[in-house]
């Protein structure tokens, strides 16, 4: 009977425990990554594989997210404003949707699932194959030597991936809007152009660089963090595809808060 | 292998620099090789003018808004515009700030000071600095003409008041006391006559002189006696009412609904044009009515009013487009 | 100077893996570690480079004492102790030749030295123009023969062997056993390896320590071994559980 009333309250105390103690371990993952950060004799080789592995290899899955995105913006800009509203703001819509929020959101969760996974995958089989032990025993940090190369590829090239993404949309949307929709370049031009501002852009770029950090930096999280067999593996992989994304939603909301007002 | 990789993550790094800052500088609406210069101007205030928003000239767009700045002692606005260099401006330029659409977006246009004589332009010491001023927006044109409504309103309300029976009654007895003051002077002058013939001459032209006085007066006064006795002051005052209250629903009908515009353009004029009347015909009846009413607050209220009304019919007249029919879409 | 393990006691959570292990291996000896699996032998050798900390107790490698080094210092002591992982943990995306050489090139070595030291290792494990394989490539016992070749690439005082012949055929056991004699005898490294093959320990070792329960239950010569009368010594070199139930 007691047990049944304390039950919850057991479930509760664990829970904020475990939040708690996941925190903890980040917060020391950080440091570890931050102290890896300054053996650039170490990660400044690997840099360069990361970036075409991360960047590079990713834009294909990035511009065709993109590219029909900007043809279903298009379509429901144009559907949504039948009548009330002048046809060229089709064009206002895809540009700043696609800039400020698609763009980067939609980029960083596909990149969440590929490049989130792939770390977690590879780090975590690293990790119980013991390949991240060898690495100590033959003097290399592991975090110098895995996170950091990682982790700064993503900063770096989650930004470039997205200017492709936006521009991809964008052209994406007008396309749609010539070929599909009653609407003329120079009118979806002036659409484009119309509330644009270069902040825009930095508000994109500094989305995705974020984006970056988090999706890369919590794939090594979990990657590190596997115990186990194949079967950890497969549950880290998840766990760093899930907060991934829920991290860059968080962060979504945080960036518009923050600089949107 | 590595030495590929280097070149193709390089390759991408640099495309998205160039697409990055290619894309931001033609979304800005810069077009590389293109020389601008930068002309300033000043205003009370600026509206929701932003920079990024379109200059134009006779119609055509010229550049854009650069800045907007506050002046340090917070008196005036300063705008810095970027526009195509070697453009000839117009005698006397000054720059209208106007809203552009109902969705927020606002322009400013160069025009000669001829064009728009009647605003007031915020002149600068600065020689370079041109002349500005901000037109209201839509939501303040249906504030003022509330305003407007509201003042006719109070106004028929005082209509009714100052013309009560007594007050009717009191002019026509003063009209009668004239008459008969006018009645008792060509008595004495004919009564006169006799006793004092020699003098005759002079005296009998002034006393026509008085009798023809009177009788004008009589047929002023008579004009508003019937005036008062026929009820035209109340149909007067029943139209002063009636365009009061559709000047109140004009507002209403600008707040609430924009795409009537074109019917309420045509409600506005009708209610104007019966103000306008209205207000006429009291004007004319200027010096009796006023005398005799003897609220001088009233009347120059009236003017006042009149003075309003017709500033607003004629600036929609002159500017039907910016102030009411807006062109929406 | 050797490697000095006083009172050393590890937990995992609720788990308690070691309750006290005291353990000196000598310079120059090869010292085989034996014991059930899961019984801690790998968390103790995993101690000894500092991969894992101890709760407590102490372990002192060349008198210095491992969990108070630096950072800097532990990776100077790691070049002196080679491992060789139970599955070899290989790099899976490197070749053989770039296994072998991580090691050295962190050392910052030139190329052409790097070069001749990974051919040295690879001589000594006998896999000479394996270099541009995969790891994918390989058996299982020509994996651990790398895993080898990149301990000793160091030319380590110390060799560490966890598990060396786990999983692998009886003719391959052999060659792995003899390379682990040859490295003790060309070297001159003082070994300590980790098995629950006793045939392996036989072979190997000049001592053999047994582990149970989370202390030193045993240690001596195999002929000391041989004639211990301890029942779960006894049992675990008979291989006969029914002599170990019931004794503590």
């Amino acid at each position: 009977m007691q047990r049944t009333l304390t039950a919850p309250l057991a479930w509760v105390g664990r829970s904020a425990t475990d939040v708690a103690a996941s925190f903890g371990r980040f917060g020391s993952f950080s440091l570890r990554v931050a102290r890896g950060g300054r053996d650039l004799g170490t990660w400044g080789g690997l840099l360069a594989t990361q970036m075409a592995r991360l960047g590079v290899q990713s834009l294909p899955i990035a511009l065709f997210v993109a590219a029909f995105t900007g043809i279903v913006l298009a379509l429901q800009a144009s559907y949504t404003f039948t009548g009330a509203v002048p046809l060229y703001f089709v064009g206002v819509l895809v540009q700043k949707t696609m800039i400020l929020e698609l763009g980067p959101v939609l980029t960083g969760l596909a990149l969440a699932g590929r490049v989130g996974a792939n770390i977690a995958a590879e780090i975590g089989t690293m990790k119980v194959t013991e390949q991240v032990d060898a690495l100590e025993t033959l003097a290399y940090d592991p975090f110098a030597y895995l996170a950091v190369p990682r982790i700064v590829a993503g900063i770096i090239m989650f930004p470039v991936v997205v200017v492709f993404a936006d521009a991809i949309g964008v052209l994406g949307g007008w396309i749609t809007a010539v070929s599909l929709l009653d609407l003329s370049t120079p009118e979806f031009v002036r659409g484009l152009q119309l509330f644009f501002k270069p902040f825009d852009v930095q508000f994109s770029l500094i989305k995705a660089a974020s984006f970056g950090l988090t999706v890369t930096s919590v794939g090594c999280f979990f990657g590190f963090g596997t115990t186990g067999g194949a079967e950890a593996v497969g549950r880290s992989t998840t766990e760093a595809v899930v907060a991934g994304s829920m991290a860059i939603l968080v962060l979504d909301a945080f960036w518009a808060a923050a600089l949107l007002r | 292998m590595k030495r590929r990789q280097e070149v193709l993550v390089g390759a991408t790094i640099l495309g998205a620099l160039l697409l990055g800052i290619g894309g931001t500088l033609w979304l800005k609406g810069k077009h590389l090789g293109t020389q601008e210069s930068q002309i300033s101007a000043r205003f009370r205030e600026i509206g929701l003018l932003a920079p990024g928003n379109p200059v134009k000239m006779r119609g055509v767009p010229i550049g854009k808004v650069e800045s907007v700045e506050l002046e340090p002692n917070g008196d005036a606005v300063l705008v810095t515009m970027s526009v195509k260099e070697g453009l000839h401006f117009p005698r006397d330029p000054v720059v209208l700030v106007a809203p552009k659409s109902m969705f927020g977006d606002w322009q400013a246009e160069v025009f000669p000071r001829s064009a728009f004589p009647q605003y007031d332009y915020l002149e600068s010491p600065d020689r370079h600095v041109l002349p500005g001023f901000t037109l209201p927006d839509m939501s303040r044109l249906t504030v003022v003409a509330d305003q407007i409504a509201r003042n006719l309103a109070v106004l028929t309300d005082r209509f009714g008041i100052a013309f009560t029976e007594e007050t009717a009654m009191n002019i026509r007895e003063a009209i009668d006391n004239i008459q008969e003051v006018s009645s008792k002077l060509t008595t004495l002058v004919s009564t006169q006559q006799k006793t004092l013939e020699t003098v005759g001459g002079n005296l009998e032209q002034t006393s026509r002189s008085l009798g023809a006085a009177a009788s004008v007066a009589e047929r002023a006064f008579a004009q508003i006696d019937t005036s008062v006795g026929h009820g035209e002051l109340k149909n007067m005052i029943g139209d002063m009412r009636r365009s009061a209250a559709r000047l109140d629903s004009i507002s209403a009908v600008l707040v609430a609904s924009t795409r009537q515009m074109k019917a309420t353009m045509g409600v506005a004029d009708t209610a104007f044009r019966a103000v306008a009347a209205v207000a006429g015909s009291v004007q004319r009846g200027q010096g009796t009515l006023g005398q005799l009413v003897r609220d001088t607050v009233l009347y120059s209220q009236l003017v006042d009013t009149n003075a309003q009304l017709q500033a607003l019919i004629r600036d929609i007249k002159l500017n039907p487009k910016r102030y009411i029919n807006v062109k929406v879409f | 100077m050797s490697i000095e393990i006083r009172d050393l006691r590890k937990a995992f959570g609720p788990k308690i893996v070691l309750s006290g292990v005291s353990l000196e291996v000598r310079d120059g000896e090869t010292l085989a570690v034996i014991g059930s699996s899961g019984v801690g032998k790998s968390v103790l050798l995993k101690t000894i480079v500092g991969l894992l900390t101890p709760d407590a107790g102490t372990v002192v490698v060349d008198g210095r004492e491992v969990r108070t080094l630096g950072r800097e210092e532990l990776y100077e002591l790691r070049r002196r102790v080679g491992y060789v992982f139970q599955f070899a943990a290989l790099f899976d995306s490197m070749t053989v030749f770039d296994n072998v050489a991580m090691g050295l090139r962190r050392m910052r070595l030139p190329p052409e030295q790097v070069a001749d030291r990974v051919e040295e290792a690879l001589d000594r494990v006998e896999l000479l123009g394996y270099g541009d394989r995969l790891p994918a490539e390989l058996s299982g016992g020509q994996r651990k023969r790398v895993g080898l070749a990149r301990a000793v690439a160091f030319r380590p005082k110390y060799l560490l062997y966890d598990e060396p012949t786990t999983g692998l055929d009886p003719v391959t056991t052999t060659v792995i056993d003899t390379l682990i004699r040859k490295m003790s005898s060309d070297l001159g490294v003082t070994s300590v390896v980790i098995t629950h093959d006793m045939t392996s320990a036989y072979r190997v070792a000049g001592r053999i320590a047994m582990l149970f329960e989370g202390r030193i239950r045993f240690i001596g010569t195999p002929d000391e071994i041989r004639a211990a009368a301890d029942p779960v010594v006894r049992g675990f070199v008979e291989g006969r559980p029914d002599l170990m139930q019931g004794v503590a």
